[in-house]
């Protein structure tokens, strides 16, 4: 051995150490800058087409669990849109668009607070077109959360109270059926519908060919 | 989404509007700041947000749906002549993805009637809705 290496063996050894501990020391960034940052643990149906998603939201302040079973009833493109007490609505749609309709069953417990979904169709090459980002005009409709049904919510926690409160005409039933509309580009191909509350965990619910 | 300003304004020197069709591709995406860059290397920054006179005017659309967007900046005139103009998609960091670059085709001789008694709007919807 030289007298080089003989003479800083002891630091030569621990330089691993070193380097494993400098990147341990950076890891909340990978956690913050990137895992939390996209849709990227998926969480699939099992062999009865539902999936058991379980999420946890947690802000520092609040944290309430997120376990709705989800499954798929239908994917499909439409030409109107049908708002449960009226007339169907022909909307008007950006250019090179058409209407698609997705209609998603929840079961969760009326207790849990489940408002503020989002819900995409998403195709093999992963691209997704969020309902939120609305290519088409309704004039009057709005169309309503993706995963609660409309005008009962269920519970809701606004910041600086103690807890979950819902208006006694809101309370949400154990099971429903909720239908979203998306303008997607004509061309597309969509595989499978996204369901997620944040980022990073999503419900994958595949649409049938 | 439509996005449409309407308290007018006007200015002694010159407001520079360009209107662009953006398609986002993969995801939804948006434009969200554009900087003006003078042959001096002066810099004029305009960004959606914010309570200055300029701005960008492009929210974030689904993939694959064009969008038709506008910029308003405010320049001295005389950063006209030679101007170049960026579109970038973060306000904050411009390493995350690419960005567009155009000359504003400007010349010299252009420069002093550019815009003069002109009028312009600064809207944004999706192709086919406005």
């Amino acid at each position: 051995m030289s007298g080089w290496l003989r003479r800083n063996r002891i630091g030569l050894a621990l330089l691993p150490v070193a380097l494993v501990a400098a990147a341990a020391g950076n890891a909340q960034r990978i956690q913050t800058w990137f895992w939390e940052n996209d849709l990227r643990a998926a969480q699939r149906a099992g062999a009865d087409g539902v999936v058991r998603f379980v999420d946890m939201y947690d802000d520092g302040n609040q944290r309430h669990p997120i376990r709705p079973a989800l499954s798929l009833d239908a994917a499909e493109p439409v030409t109107a849109i049908d708002p449960g007490d009226g007339e169907p609505i022909t909307p008007r749609l950006a250019a090179g668009t058409r209407l698609w309709r997705v209609t998603i069953k929840v079961e969760a417990d009326p207790d849990m607070i489940l408002s503020g979904c989002q819900l995409a169709l998403a195709d093999s090459t992963g691209t997704r077109w969020k309902a939120s980002d609305k290519a088409f005009d309704d004039g009057e409709y709005s169309v309503p959360d993706p995963c609660t049904p409309p005008g009962r919510p269920g519970p809701s926690w606004l910041p600086n109270t103690p807890g979950p409160v819902v208006a006694a005409d809101a309370v949400r039933p154990p099971s429903y059926h909720v239908t979203t509309y998306l303008a997607i580009p004509s061309t597309a191909q969509p595989s499978e519908v996204w369901v997620w509350w944040s980022e990073p965990r999503y419900a994958v619910l595949p649409i049938p060919s | 989404m439509r996005q449409e300003f309407r308290v007018p304004v006007t200015t002694a020197e010159v407001f520079v509007v360009v209107r662009f069709d953006w398609t986002a591709k993969g995801r939804a995406d948006g434009i969200a700041r554009a900087v003006v860059t003078d042959r001096a290397g002066r810099r004029f920054v305009a960004e959606t947000l914010g309570s200055t006179r300029d701005k960008v005017a492009c929210p974030t659309s689904t993939p694959g749906v064009t969008q038709e967007c506008s910029v308003v900046v405010e320049l001295p005139r005389d950063a006209l002549a030679g101007a170049t103009m960026t579109l970038e998609n973060s306000m904050w960091d411009q390493g995350y993805d690419d960005i567009a670059q155009l000359d504003l085709g400007v010349t010299d001789d252009e420069a002093e009637a550019f815009g003069r008694g002109a009028t312009a709007s600064l809207t944004s919807t999706y192709k086919g809705l406005a």
